[in-house]
């Protein structure tokens, strides 16, 4: 089929006009022709703007196509890069809080160390580190920052939220209902309590623990315990072997 | 290449081994003090390119180390960022007007540390 186009319609008008002595039939004929090219041309007219609306459309289409495959990666990859970088800081807390542990001999610089990892470590400003005394039933302190230590000298065992942490050795945390202390962990040597940390006010611009910190907690738990257990064993074989000589 | 010289002065050993497990996989010379005295003295022995201060010290603060480096004229220009606890308003405008170039607050965020060296050093 012979396609109609502009010029072919503008042929067949201007044909037209070259017909004088045309006959009515004739007449009508090359009138509806017109008529016909019209509606042509207008409908042409309307294909290319429809046309450029796709156009456009399609375009539109790609750029947003674009920038969710491209979100959608950044969020794929930005996932497990934040995921790697907070096991990374965990895992550097880790270490050093080991290595300051271990590579103490002495009691006292096992106890600097313990308040060195819980307020440069955890970010804790008021802190206090507890021994339990078998003999009078009772948690003595033997280590703090940022608090009076007076009142908090002798705990009894099972009395308040650190005692009950001392009787049970399950740790307890400040969103368990009391909001004077935040952190308070057993030291455990193996089942057996040895004392308890507690974190009572973390620095201003730490706003709460988060899971590194939880598991340096439980870390602390058990290594600060035995480095602590450690250095009085050491304490005392040093003394046998004075008194041997 | 030599390495780019980073000086660690803090009180605090935790600290130091931190920064020092944070920074040494970027293979820079670290050198640490332990207190403001002995930052001042190490940095102009070693002339580092970056002093991580921190702030809360004894025998000589950050803010009077800082002070010292900024009237010697070998260390008058090197960066200090300093290091601390206290992240408030109040100290960053005293560190800023004495001279220091910037801040991390302790707890020390490895990556914020790690960036903020890297940007300062142009690495």
């Amino acid at each position: 089929m012979k396609k109609i186009t502009s010029e072919s319609v503008r042929g067949v008008e201007s044909s037209r006009t070259c017909g004088k002595a045309d006959t009515p039939r004739v007449k009508n004929h090359y009138e509806r022709s017109a008529q016909l090219a019209q509606e042509n041309r207008q409908r042409h007219a309307k294909v290319e703007s429809l046309t450029q609306e796709l156009e456009r459309c399609r375009a539109e289409l790609t750029a947003t196509e674009f920038s969710a495959v491209t979100a959608h990666g950044q969020g794929r990859l930005g996932e497990p890069f934040t995921v790697v970088e907070t096991q990374n800081q965990s895992l550097i807390n880790l270490f050093v809080a080991a290595t300051r542990l271990h590579s103490n001999t002495e009691r006292i610089g096992v106890l600097t160390a313990i308040r060195e990892i819980l307020s440069d470590l955890i970010g804790s400003q008021a802190m206090a580190v507890f021994e339990i005394d078998a003999s009078a039933n009772t948690l003595s302190l033997v280590e703090c920052i940022g608090i009076e230590p007076e009142p908090l000298a002798r705990i009894p065992i099972g009395s308040g939220p650190i005692g009950k942490v001392a009787a049970t050795g399950e740790p307890h945390f400040g969103n368990d209902g009391d909001s004077r202390l935040v952190a308070c962990i057993p030291l455990k040597l193996g089942p057996r309590v040895t004392g308890v940390i507690v974190v009572f006010r973390l620095l201003e611009q730490k706003q709460e623990l988060q899971s590194s910190d939880h598991e340096l907690l439980d870390f602390m738990s058990a290594h600060a315990a035995l480095a602590l257990h450690r250095t009085a064993a050491q304490t005392q074989l040093n003394a046998a072997h004075r008194s041997r000589k | 290449m030599v390495p780019r010289k980073i000086l660690l002065v803090d009180d605090s050993e935790t600290v130091l081994m931190m920064e020092q497990m944070i920074l040494k996989k970027d293979r820079y010379q670290l050198i640490t003090a332990k207190n403001g005295k002995e930052g001042v003295q190490k940095a102009l022995e070693t002339r580092p390119d970056l002093i991580l201060m921190d702030v809360v010290m004894p025998e000589m603060n950050g803010f009077e180390a800082v002070r010292c480096l900024r009237q010697q004229a070998a260390t008058q220009s090197v960066p200090i960022v300093m290091v601390t606890t206290k992240a408030e308003a109040e100290s960053m405008e005293i560190g800023y007007e004495i001279g220091c170039s910037d801040y991390v607050a302790k707890p020390i965020d490895s990556t914020e540390l790690l960036t903020k060296v890297r940007s300062i050093l142009g690495v």
